[in-house]
């Protein structure tokens, strides 16, 4: 017989108890009463029963309980010789979520997280599946097919290979998709299966403050799953961040770049900030700036950019222990010159007339710059490079012909119909005859019907911001077309009739607005959503919108045009000495070629990847997510192999189950013993009194 | 005057004492006895001369006893028993010695039983019977009477269990004397365990008044023998007095001590001419009726002749 946990034999020490007491004689308690004591001597006690052992069997039967008790918490078993397979689990599916974002670039962090994962992986049976899947990627690093169609001796080489192969990215730390991609995996398993078994999803990350989660609220999570946060502990790094704000100009007039300095560490920090120019290699352009940061400070830095640098310029921080947010790319301002044209009265600064608010919206636009030019209604000479035109006033003969000549080759044409003449300008302008207006009834009028799905309402498209219901036009024009009209009515007013009709023409577009942009014939061009609008039409005009020049790692626009557009690597970031593979999913300086244009945009690192702390784990509760603690590993994965034999012998044969039978029924006769022999003692003292 | 008795062995004390009811165990005890008896007791008793008196102005003529006046020229009237109806008093033990019993039963129901029976005995002669219990002192106590409805009143005293804590017989023989002014029949039931001195003298007053004194002294076999109980922590009944005591060590002892002391109980009786019945209470209680009934015939009978021998 073997036991499995010794040490509770020495419980058995216990039985000294029963014994002493059965020994040393009990102290007379026992009263006799008696009527002549007068006559009685006291008697000396007698030495000679001390010695003995009194009541014997009763003794014995306490002595068994406990040796009974001892060898039964010593959990025994009998050997064998034939191995004991421990009865099969049901297989069960275990997705590790590998965290692939830029905070794992962190110093070690990596290299632990994949240790973690094969402690993890190294208490998989062979029956179960296995999976793993990246942050940033909807395509698992390893498949549960993967897994399942190497054969059982195979898959640890599997499994170092796929882990050698894996590094960890840029982008930012979405967990939940990366969950959500985990999710699909096990459904899609369990769907084949026909059944669900348990599962498991183990996130292997930093938890970094910035990670994202939200995506899970709402989310139902399949019966018998658990997820399990395998965290690995990482001391707090000695970390200081650079983010790129944008540009401005310093009083010199000398462009100077926006940056977000933060100091993460709890000491002041000294830093250098080095500005180079990608396009002459990694010298820095002048002298450092030096900053000295308090802890946990975020300020702004403005870095100055000599006049005689261009192209795209790279800032370094050095000072601190985390290099990975170190670097951020900039690519000056690159604003495209757009040519307007006005054909109506215009007045400089005069607030009675449409060309006052349409001058002050075009003003604010990020990418282009709009050139107003007034073109006097009656010139039929119209200069070629205006890409959009802006009729206030009606147009005839030579003008309305050079004019829709320039439309038909791909100019846009904003007319603002305030009147019958203006509105059979627009039609003559498309090409068609029979536009004229209607009466409207109503002294003020409301948009009704929007079409947001028009590239010009297209930005009110979000019920945020598709409320037009303030904006009253006391002086509407409703535009009446003809019914084989090919203009198509972008807006309505409340009562039904045309307020914004788009006729295609040629390669341009003639857009009508049924109404004066004058404050006294309605609030538009005072409201909200005027310069939007304004913009919207620049940016068709200009050949459609254009994405920023700066982007993150993941971010929309990133992550929504980097499979559409050419990007060619100009300066990237370098990682360990070598330069990575041409790909937007890194920070550098990328050529992008978007159409017929072509420009610079600068990828960076998430700025949600610098934020110190790690994320709580409340926050996972109050999405709902069936948390586990790290949980022990099955008993086969660390211990010997003799130890879990013995675990599954005794499991087998559960000695202990008889032993404990044993010892209750020894107990129960312990019992009636005593209560007999406690009887005895009373009956002749009762008699004696 | 002889009887035999009901049967060779008597009544079973164990079984009689079983019996709940006090006055069913005396009628038990009385008819018994009286089944048993060859001639009727009463013969014993009564219409029997019982001394002379002197003759005052007024008395009964036919009382005369007119021989002894011509030969003696006195005027001496001749008084029967069964004009002068016994009075017996009973004084019984009620202290807390006389809880102890080896057996089933203790000393105090046995004396009780012995109490009853001779009560309910006297009252069917038409005897007066008193009682009176005793502990530390004398606790109650019943005039003597005879009429309807006072052996009821004598068994219900009896009945009570004993409230004395220590025994002091001194102490109630000098209370009972002053009591008890008539003479007449007293008879003590105790175990006479306290020691001689203390109710020697009381006694001796007591014998003085005129009064005819019996005694039964009461006492469990184990008393006597100490075949009882085993070593362990043995407490009076009476006292704070607890001892360690082996009863196979303690035995010799105490048998020298117990007997020196009933034999000196004897003597202190015998000294005043009291005689005296020591009863186990293993005893068959009507033996021990039988054998009282016997005594007081023998002494009746030696008084008789005494009487005779004087005139």
């Amino acid at each position: 017989m073997s036991l499995l946990a010794p040490l509770f034999l020495l419980g058995a020490l216990a039985v000294a108890a029963p014994i002493v007491a059965h020994l040393v004689r009990r102290a007379t308690r026992e009263r006799v009463q008696f009527s002549a004591t007068r006559f009685l001597e006291p008697s000396p006690p007698t030495v000679s029963r001390r010695r003995r052992v009194e009541h014997p069997w009763l003794l014995l039967l306490r002595t068994l309980v406990i040796l009974v008790l001892a060898l039964g918490f010593a959990r025994p078993f009998f050997r064998t010789d034939h191995p004991v397979v421990p009865k099969a689990s049901p297989p069960r599916h275990l997705v590790i979520v590998l965290d692939q974002s830029a905070s794992m670039q962190r110093t070690g962090a990596f290299p632990e997280a994949l240790k973690k994962m094969r402690s993890i992986a190294a208490a998989l049976d062979p029956g179960d599946r296995f999976a793993i899947v990246g942050t940033g990627s909807s395509v698992p690093i390893l498949a549960f097919s993967q897994w399942a169609s190497a054969p059982p001796n195979a898959r640890t080489a599997m499994l170092d290979a796929t882990l050698e192969r894996a590094r960890p990215g840029w982008g930012p730390t979405w967990l939940d998709s990366a969950v959500d991609v985990a999710l699909e995996e096990v459904e899609a398993m369990n769907e084949a299966a026909g059944g669900v078994s348990p599962s498991e999803i183990a996130i292997v990350s930093d938890f970094s403050a910035g990670a994202r989660i939200s995506g899970l609220a709402g989310r139902e999570w399949p019966e018998e799953m658990h997820v399990t946060l395998a965290e690995f502990g990482l001391t707090d790094a000695d970390n200081a961040s650079l983010h790129p704000l944008g540009w401005t100009e310093v009083p010199s007039g000398a462009r100077a770049a926006r940056l977000q300095v933060s100091n993460h560490a709890n000491r002041t920090r000294p830093i250098e900030l080095r500005l180079i120019d990608t396009a002459s290699g990694s010298d820095p352009m002048g002298n450092p700036r030096r900053e000295t940061l308090a802890p946990g400070e975020t300020r702004v830095v403005l870095l100055e950019i000599p006049d005689k640098a261009a192209g795209a310029f790279r800032v370094d921080l050095t000072g601190d222990a985390e290099p990975f947010d170190n670097s951020v790319w900039l690519v000056p301002p690159q604003r495209t010159d757009i040519r307007v044209g006005y054909l109506g009265t215009f007045k400089e600064d005069d607030p009675a007339h449409s060309h006052f608010y349409l001058s002050r919206a075009l003003s604010g636009s990020r990418n282009l710059r709009p050139v107003l030019q007034a073109i006097a209604p009656g010139a039929s000479n119209i200069p070629d490079d205006i890409a959009l035109f802006v009729v206030a006033a009606p147009l005839s003969g030579g003008a309305l012909e050079a004019l829709h000549t320039r439309v038909e080759a791909g100019a846009c044409v904003l007319v603002l119909a305030a009147d019958d003449s203006l509105v059979a300008t627009a039609g003559r302008l498309a090409g068609e005859k029979g536009w004229s207006t209607s009466a409207y009834a109503r002294p003020d009028a409301l948009l009704g019907t929007i079409d947001f799905t028009h590239p010009q309402f297209e930005v009110f498209a979000d019920p945020r911001y598709s409320d037009f219901t303030r904006v009253r036009f006391w002086e509407p024009v409703p535009i009446a077309l003809p019914e084989n009209s090919v203009a198509k009515v972008v807006a309505q007013f409340e009562e039904g009739s045309p307020a914004v009709v788009e006729a295609p023409v040629g390669d341009g577009a003639v857009l009508v607005w049924g109404g004066d942009w004058q404050p006294k014939a309605g609030q538009w061009v005072l409201s909200s959503k005027f310069v939007p609008w304004v913009h919207s039409l620049l940016a068709r005009a200009s050949g459609g919108p254009r994405g920023p020049d700066s982007a993150e790692v993941g971010s929309a626009f990133h992550s929504q045009t980097a499979a559409h557009l050419a990007w060619e690597p100009v300066a990237e970031m370098t990682t360990a000495g070598s330069v990575m593979a041409p790909s937007p999913q890194q920070p550098g300086i990328y050529r992008v070629t978007e159409g017929a244009q072509t420009r610079l945009v600068a990828i960076q690192v998430p700025a949600s990847e610098s934020i110190p702390g790690s994320l709580a784990l409340d926050a996972w509760e109050q999405l709902g997510a069936p948390l586990t603690q790290e949980r022990a590993r099955r008993p086969s994965g660390d211990r010997p192999a003799g130890i879990a034999q013995a675990i599954n012998l005794e499991n087998e044969q559960k000695l202990w189950r008889w032993l404990l039978l044993g010892a209750m029924i020894l107990l129960t006769i312990e019992s009636v013993v005593a209560i007999g022999l406690a009887r005895q003692h009373t009956r002749p003292a009762q008699e004696g009194a | 005057m002889s009887a035999a008795p009901a049967s060779p062995h008597g009544l079973d004390p164990d079984a009689l004492l079983a019996i709940r009811d006090l006055e069913l165990r005396a009628r038990v005890v009385v008819e018994g006895l009286w089944a048993g008896l060859h001639r009727s007791p009463f013969s014993g008793f009564s219409v029997e001369f019982s001394e002379y008196r002197q003759y005052v102005p007024g008395d009964d003529l036919r009382y005369l006893d007119w021989r002894v006046l011509a030969r003696t020229d006195r005027e001496y009237l001749r008084k029967f028993e069964d004009e002068t109806n016994l009075r017996c008093e009973l004084l019984v033990d009620h202290s807390r010695s006389m809880t102890f019993g080896s057996r089933r039963h203790t000393k105090a129901d046995y004396a009780r039983t012995l109490a009853a029976s001779l009560g309910y005995f006297l009252l069917q002669q038409r005897d007066m019977v008193g009682l009176a219990l005793f502990g530390d002192g004398l606790m109650a106590h019943l005039a003597a009477r005879w009429r309807p409805g006072h052996l009821r009143r004598l068994l219900a005293a009896l009945d009570a269990s004993p409230a004395g804590t220590t025994t002091n017989l001194g102490g109630a023989l000098e209370d009972a004397a002053r009591l008890w002014r008539k003479r007449g029949l007293v008879i003590i039931i105790s175990d006479l365990l306290e020691p001689v001195e203390n109710w020697d003298d009381a006694l001796g007053h007591l014998v003085a008044m005129g009064h005819d004194v019996r005694v039964f002294q009461i006492l469990d076999p184990a008393e006597l023998s100490l075949e009882f109980g085993r070593a362990a922590e043995w407490e009076d009944l009476e006292s704070d007095r607890h001892l360690h005591v082996d009863p196979a060590q303690a035995a010799d002892g105490y048998r020298r001590r117990i007997d020196a002391h009933v034999r000196a109980v004897a003597r202190a009786l015998g000294d005043r001419g009291i005689p005296l019945q020591r009863v186990t209470t293993d005893r068959p209680l009507d033996i021990v009726l039988l054998e009282w009934m016997h005594q007081t015939s023998s002494l009746r009978a030696a008084a008789n002749r005494r009487g005779r021998g004087h005139r």
